[in-house]
This record gives structure tokens, C-alpha cells and sequence, in this order.
């Protein structure tokens, strides 16, 4: 496939932080023009957690996408033949959450930091949550391993990115604090929130939760100043409440 | 090892119990499983303190893939233990996960500080200069993290007979087959090479490897393994 590059980076959410809700998995499917997407699951940050894997086989069935997944801790196993191939080969490339050092570290290995690079350019979706999200950015800032502490991403939007961004208060304090000592500005998302990049300007922020927003986040003559982004809910708005009442009697 | 002790066979822990006695006459010994190489897969982890929960040890891990749910220093725990003992899987991963955490300097300096390192398939490769590894799909040669600036290849008896590569001339050939093992004193001649610029470095000014020249070293230079390319060939 071709088309402008993009990627849509969680806050939090998807199938395997929001049981029984499937909008923000749809909004990503949604995005492809195939009846079928080629969805590939990549579990890395988890060390390509089992159950992990099975949740997103579970979540994205035979008869809503062609899925598959890549172990890069089991490669003699999984998919056959050659890795790049297989990953230019989808329409979306789905990362999974835990530690995006190890992630980082992982990819530069196999060399897949350079086939997502070249995915990205080709159109390819690239989506995922928490790790999944922040590696897209610059920086980020990850509390994966305890306190919060800076990260560097692979770079290609040129922001820095905090999730979970309600749920964890404390990343709040610590995206502030590092976007004073010099962090590039970024955007602040929440779990149920997602970025929608074309290209490298932010197209859109979805939520899949009614409530969850995102906020552009920067540092300007020495202050922090958050700015909240509205955002698109994916959901049903619910019947206004006197329609609902004339409904019901 | 070349493969065996507890994850790999269920009732011989003749192999373990060796590396135990190699810490025999300290402290009840604390010993650390590091099973990064393997994904921090549940089912070592659960296996390791199988093993080692009933011995005269303190059994501990640490997973590098879940440090928030128990954070600590990984340099202070580590250089608290007598024994690291890393465990298998991909020895391409795990090298690549212990630089990006900056593992590789602690796990050196555990080394020079006499704390015991021991490990099977990757966790063994993975003291080498290099080693025959599956880590990218099929068998291949990889750079290790090269303290001991040799070759290695595991469990000879269970790899296909292609499995076996052969080795740059000058290099020692250190084979084993499953369940034997190997002590530095065993690796007789060393590859020399010169210490050039290291491509495994990922920011600018340092080397990864702390085999390098420009690694943190409380006793100064280490020689470079030359640092062939850590990254998967295309």
C-alpha cells in the first residue's frame, strides 16, 4: 500500500488495556482500505510475552484482518522467511506495551528500527500503547522501571510524548520538570486518548473514552503551559436526554 | 555450560550444584538469574526458584522487561550477588537489552569484582567474543561481549550438523557438548586485536561494549574484541 505516513499513538487503550471497549483497535483498522488488513502484532517491549500474544490473536480474529505477529525472541519460529518482507507486507503495525529500553535496544538488533522507518514512509499504519507509543517520538519520558526518567525514541515525529498521562500523576510532574531542563515540546496523553500523525503534524486526537483528552504540552519563557486538545470520541454520543425520555415512554 | 542445570533438564543439577560449590567458603551464597536472553519468560524464572528456593542460597532474578513492578538498583543488586547466573534464549537480544540498560558495564565490573558469572546456550555464548547463536532465525555467528576475546559454540550435540561454522583461523575453537562446561582457565589462547573504533556505539563518545577502550573500568582499558557488528546482517 501507499499513502502518507502515519501513526497512531496511544495514550493508553486498545485491546489489551481496555477489556470489551474495541474502538480505539477499530479507529486504527478503520484507517486501511481493505476489507481484511494485514495486522501485525509486535510484543517486544513485553519480551514477546505469551499471553500477550494471545490476547491480540483473541482481539483481532481471521475474519476482521489477517493478523500475525513477530518474535524477535523466537525467530527460528513464527513467521517464515524474511522479517522485512513480512513487515512491509501489512497494512498495520500494531506495538505492544512494557519496556520501551528493552523495545529500542531489541529492534537495533534485528535491524527493525530501520523496516519500521521504511514502513512508516511507505504508509504503512504504525500504531501501539505506552512503549508502543512513546518509541514514534523523539523523547519521551517512561516510568516502566520505577520514577520517571527521560528516554530517547526512534525519532520520527520530532516531539516528545508522556502517556498514561491521567493515570500516573506523577509522569505529569516529571514531563514538566523535563521539558524545563531542555525536553523538546510534546504532547501529554491520556490512557483512552490517541494522537493521529499524517505525516509528522498531528491530524487528529481520538478517544475512546468519552472523558480522555490529550494536551499539547511546551516550555515557554521558563514556564510549562498545557494546552488541552479536544478530542473526536469514537463511540456513540448518548441520545440527548429528553429524546431518550420520549423513548422510553 | 554448554546447555543443562536447571532449565534444561529437570532432574540433573549436577551443573548447578558445581557453580553453588564455586561459592562454597562465603556468605550463604546469593545468586541472581538473569533471564533477559529468554524474555524474562515466567516459566525460567518459576524453574530457577524451583531449583534453587531448597538450597543453601539466596535465590533472586532480576527482569529487566518488569523492573516497575519490583524497581532496585540493578548495579547495587548485582554487585551483591556471588553468583549471576544468566539463563537462554537469544543472545542477540539479551546483549542488546543489556546495553540499552548499561548492564554491560555492571556485569563487568561483577566480574572483576569476583562475583561468579555462569549461564547455558546464550548465557554462556554470550562471555565470548563471538558464538554461533539462532537469535535471527537461523544459526549464524555472533559477536558475544567478548571478556574472554574467543569463540564458542553450545550444545554441539543438539544443533543440526550445519550448526557448526567455521571459525576465523586465529581463533580458539571451544565446542561443548550439553552438560559440560567450561572455566576460563580452559580458554588457553586469546584472539588478539586491535582496540579501533567501536561501531556498537549508540551515542556519540561511548563505546557499548565494555570491552572497549572508553568502558568504565575500575582497572583501566580493557582490550576490544574488535566489536564485530552486533546488529543482525540484512
Amino acid at each position: 500500500m501507499e499513502g502518507a505516513p502515519q501513526i497512531v499513538a496511544f495514550g493508553g487503550g486498545g485491546f489489551s488495556m481496555e477489556a470489551g471497549n474495541p474502538l480505539m483497535d477499530a479507529y486504527v483498522l478503520g484507517l486501511v482500505d481493505r476489507e481484511r488488513p494485514r495486522v501485525c502484532f509486535l510484543p517486544s517491549a513485553s519480551g514477546d510475552a505469551d499471553h500477550y500474544i494471545v490476547r491480540f490473536f483473541r482481539h483481532f480474529p481471521a475474519d476482521r484482518c489477517e493478523p500475525s505477529h513477530v518474535s524477535l525472541f523466537r525467530r527460528e519460529r513464527g513467521i517464515g522467511g524474511d522479517l522485512r518482507e513480512h513487515l512491509l507486507a501489512q497494512d498495520v503495525i500494531y506495538v505492544g506495551g512494557g519496556s520501551v529500553i528493552s523495545l529500542l535496544g531489541v529492534w537495533q538488533a534485528h535491524r527493525v528500527d530501520e523496516v519500521l522507518h521504511e514502513a512508516w514512509q511507505r504508509g504503512i499504519v504504525l500504531c501501539g500503547l505506552s512503549a508502543g507509543s512513546l518509541c514514534w517520538f523523539s523523547e519521551g519520558v517512561t516510568a516502566f522501571h520505577g520514577a520517571p526518567e527521560p528516554v530517547a525514541g526512534l525519532g520520527f515525529l520530532p516531539y516528545s510524548n508522556a502517556v498514561h498521562y491521567d493515570g500516573e500523576p506523577a509522569r505529569q510532574g516529571a514531563y514538566h520538570r523535563f521539558l524545563a531542563e531542555g525536553m523538546r515540546a510534546g504532547y501529554g496523553c491520556q490512557d483512552g486518548a490517541a494522537l493521529h500523525f499524517r505525516g509528522t503534524e498531528l491530524a487528529r486526537v481520538v478517544a475512546s473514552r468519552r472523558e480522555a483528552c490529550a494536551y499539547h504540552v511546551a516550555c515557554v519563557d521558563g514556564q510549562v503551559i498545557e494546552t488541552a486538545l479536544a478530542a473526536d470520541y469514537l463511540g456513540k454520543e448518548p441520545a440527548a436526554p429528553a429524546l431518550a425520555d420520549a423513548l422510553a415512554a | 555450560m554448554g546447555g543443562g542445570g536447571f532449565s534444561t533438564s529437570a532432574s540433573d543439577y549436577a551443573l548447578d550444584d558445581y557453580v553453588l560449590g564455586l561459592a562454597s567458603g562465603r556468605r550463604e551464597p546469593r545468586i541472581c538469574l538473569l533471564p533477559t536472553a529468554g524474555g524474562d519468560a515466567q516459566d525460567q524464572i518459576v524453574r530457577f526458584h524451583a531449583a534453587f528456593d531448597d538450597r543453601p542460597c539466596v535465590p533472586s532474578y532480576l527482569s529487566l522487561f518488569r523492573l516497575g513492578q519490583k524497581p532496585i538498583s540493578l548495579r547495587e543488586h548485582l554487585l551483591d550477588q556471588d553468583i549471576v547466573y544468566v539463563g537462554g534464549g537469544s543472545m542477540l537480544n539479551m546483549l542488546a537489552i543489556w546495553r540499552a540498560h548499561d548492564l554491560d558495564a555492571v556485569m563487568r565490573e561483577a566480574w572483576e569484582a569476583g562475583v561468579i558469572l555462569c549461564g547455558l546456550s546464550a548465557g554462556s555464548m554470550c562471555w565470548f567474543g563471538g558464538g554461533i547463536t539462532s537469535s535471527t532465525g537461523r544459526l549464524a555467528p555472533a559477536a558475544g561481549w567478548a571478556c574472554w576475546t574467543g569463540p564458542i559454540a553450545c550444545t554441539t550435540t543438539t544443533r543440526p550438523a550445519g550448526g557448526r561454522r567455521s571459525w576465523p583461523r586465529s581463533a580458539t575453537r571451544l565446542c561443548r557438548r550439553d552438560g559440560a562446561r567450561t572455566t576460563a582457565s580452559d580458554s588457553c589462547s586469546r584472539v588478539k586485536s586491535s582496540p579501533t573504533s567501536c561501531p556498537r556505539a549508540r551515542r556519540p563518545g561511548r563505546c557499548a561494549s565494555p570491552a572497549s577502550p572508553t568502558a568504565r573500568s575500575p582497572n583501566g582499558p580493557f582490550r576490544c574484541g574488535g566489536c564485530p557488528a552486533d546488529r543482525a546482517p540484512r
